[in-house]
């Protein structure tokens, strides 16, 4: 799981970085991969690093769907929205999740406990309906076991 | 010591495969049994997995599919020395599915140890790049020439071409780069990952390959963030390679050089586009670039850049292996070699199967899909099929005769794409997938062009319009016309090729998109 955010330990993380050449992307990789999100108030030292505007930063953090600029739930959900697990009828199975945990695609849970992400194919398609609960990845979810998924990976109510 | 393998595959481990290798471990601690588990690729029977195979006698025995509670039940069956059990496949290469296969590249998967490069080598591994040391870089283009290889990713550019032409590329400091695209966004695709998890060192001898034949020393693999194992075992793969001296300065004393350096994606779907992937590498925002100048001239940090789809560096192998005439001798017209199909959907047997081309997609739905799985709705039969990923054709299954070619698709107003085909029932809806391809391409446009980044936007509202059942005949012409201006101004081929589900869901499934009620206006 991640780590709790600290200003401290994600200067090391950028400094680690300084030497990549274009290393901006992969450097917001290893925060994201560390604490969730990326803090808006690590934007002056990125764009010093790099040497960009703070603007140049945030357009780059903005652009990729991994990059959040909030802290995550306690829960991340991951569902594969995509043709794959479509055939393989996760339209059902989507509402049930969405009404177990309480809260729709793309948004998190007002508690904080709980966050539905949509992704598009987890490269799993022959056995889906796929989800990710909390990196760990299941096959086959369906209508009926994917409240046991959630129950037996998820702190929280 | 018994020698039992277990896939690491992001399939088997998604149906439980490390639950299995935990159980078995324990019971054998228990039964003081002394065994050694080895963490393979997937063979691509993914029915089958977790597929638990076992050496007896220097043969493999294969079980599957295998859950956690049925482990104790092959060990009573005495499954170590290949007892019979009703999960007992035996040989897998016997079964059908895998023995009517032509495997060129995933030829070692499933077979060997991903994480160990002794393991590559003594199956033949690096055979090619040993062969290329003595050949100059001419000849190796020369190979890929009567080969007839053309790019794997979807673009289908014939790949020699590619290669001469960054090898001609003037570079100020002689600086030049190899770049394999591992950014494999389609739905219905997984040959890529399957090579990462499950043959990694392939993948690194054809980025080599590319290397020796372009001139360039330094390489690059942008692998998609969704692959957290296809990640470990890169990077494992890349520290044992550069340890055992086969990657880095003066490769096995041929006096040449070459490093690569793993870098993560970040959930974009256009950085699968070969310009939007190298501003993605150079740490920008992956949008993409207009061409010309084309990667090969001004690629990855203004340098000529040699850019490949995984499967396109890992068919190089067996080209240069057996020579780029006996690769060409399979295929089907202008189409050569073979091709990793991704078979999935609501199949009863999904999975990997390579292939020359020019089968049909029957054949393959028939042969090797066994048919649908789930038979909703009263239908039992395949409603549609999607070829070519979310922004593929779909076709009917009046179409299924159609061969897998390049040309033949290109005829029918679609392209084979990555290779990936996703079967549908009857409870597809042509007009849902209709609105997830606008709808996906809104998503995922980079915003450079306008065509893609507001006319995704706008068909995604017209189709919701025409889901709602609101001026439905009259959406779908303006549909029919942006889909002419996405296809026609459109800078890449996101924006380029959202026309064709759309359009091909119109062709083949007419009366879905028609208000029959209303057909006839009243005057």
């Amino acid at each position: 799981m991640f780590k709790e955010y600290d200003f401290d330990i994600a200067l090391k993380v950028i400094e680690k970085n300084t030497h990549l050449k274009g290393g901006l992307v992969e450097t917001l990789r290893n925060l994201a991969d560390t604490f969730g999100y990326i803090n808006e108030e690590l934007y002056p030292a990125l764009a010093e690093t790099f040497s960009l505007s703070e603007a140049g930063v945030l357009g780059v953090v903005s652009f990729y769907h991994d990059f959040k600029t909030k802290p995550r739930a306690k829960n991340v959900i991951k569902v594969c929205m995509a043709e794959g697990c479509y055939a393989r009828k996760s339209k059902n199975m989507i509402k049930v999740l969405c009404d177990t945990l309480g809260t729709d695609i793309g948004e998190t849970r007002e508690d904080g406990e709980f966050e539905i992400e949509e992704v598009f194919c987890l490269g799993n398609c022959a056995v889906g309906p796929n989800i990710v609960v909390n990196e760990k990845l299941y096959a086959r979810v369906t209508s009926d076991n994917v409240k046991a998924i959630i129950n037996k990976n998820c702190k929280g109510k | 010591m018994i020698k039992i393998y277990v896939p690491l595959d992001t399939t088997s481990v998604s149906l439980g495969a490390d639950e299995v290798v935990q159980e078995i471990k324990q019971i054998a601690i228990q039964n003081n049994l002394d065994v050694d588990i080895i963490r393979n690729g997937s063979w691509g029977l993914f029915w089958l997995e977790t597929l638990v195979e076992v050496e007896v006698n220097g043969q493999r025995i294969a079980y599957g599919p295998v859950q956690e509670e049925d482990v104790a039940g092959l060990f009573d069956a005495n499954f170590l020395n290949g007892g019979e059990h009703p999960l007992r496949v035996g040989d897998i290469t016997q079964v059908p599915y895998l023995a009517k296969q032509t495997r060129l590249c995933f030829k070692r998967v499933g077979l060997v140890d991903p994480m160990d490069i002794d393991d590559y080598i003594k199956h033949g591994g690096f055979t090619a790049l040993n062969k290329a040391f003595s050949m100059s870089a001419a000849e190796l283009i020369k190979e890929m020439e009567h080969s007839g290889l053309r790019g794997r990713g979807g673009a289908a550019f014939p790949s020699y071409l590619k290669l001469q032409a960054t090898k001609d590329a003037v570079s100020v400091d002689d600086e030049k780069f190899v770049v394999c695209n591992f950014d494999e966004g389609d739905s219905g695709t997984f040959s890529d990952r399957m090579m990462g998890e499950g043959d990694p060192f392939m993948i690194l001898e054809g980025m080599f390959l590319t290397a020796l034949a372009v001139g360039a020393s330094e390489g690059y693999i942008y692998l998609r963030s969704e692959y957290p194992i296809a990640r470990k075992v890169l990077n494992n793969a890349i520290n044992l390679a550069k340890k055992t001296g086969w990657l880095g300065k003066n490769v096995q004393n041929s006096g040449k050089d070459f490093d690569i350096h793993l870098r993560i994606g970040a959930g974009s779907y256009v950085c699968g586009e070969e310009t939007a992937l190298l501003n993605s590498l150079e740490g920008k925002r992956g949008t993409v670039r207009v061409k010309p100048p084309f990667p090969v001239h001004k690629g990855l940090f203004g340098k000529p850049t040699a850019l490949f789809n995984v499967i396109s560096l890992v068919s190089m192998v067996p080209i240069i292996e057996h020579g780029g005439k006996a690769y060409g001798k399979l295929g089907y017209d202008r189409s050569r070699g073979t091709c990793p199909f991704q078979l999935s959907g609501n199949i009863k047997y999904g999975g990997l199967v390579e292939l020359p081309f020019g089968i049909t997609v029957r054949d393959i739905i028939d042969d090797f899909g066994g048919g649908i799985e789930f038979p909703f709705d009263g239908g039992r039969d395949v409603k549609l099929v999607q070829i070519g990923g979310p922004l593929g054709y779909h076709m009917s299954k009046d179409d299924l005769d159609n061969p897998l070619d390049y040309e033949h698709f290109k005829t029918l107003g679609g392209h084979i794409g990555h290779g990936g085909i996703i079967v549908m029932g009857y409870d597809a809806s042509a007009k849902e997938l209709a609105h997830f391809a606008f709808d996906f391409c809104a998503l995922e446009s980079c915003g450079t062009c306008t065509p893609c980044r507001i006319g995704s936007r706008r068909g995604a509202e017209m189709m919701e319009q025409v889901i709602s059942g609101e001026s439905v005949n009259e959406n779908i012409i303006l549909i029919k016309e942006l889909c002419d201006t996405l296809t026609q101004t459109s800078l890449c081929a996101l924006g380029g090729i959202t026309a064709v589900p759309v359009l091909s869901l119109i062709k083949n499934f007419p009366n879905e998109f028609e208000d029959r009620y209303n057909k006839y206006v009243r005057r």
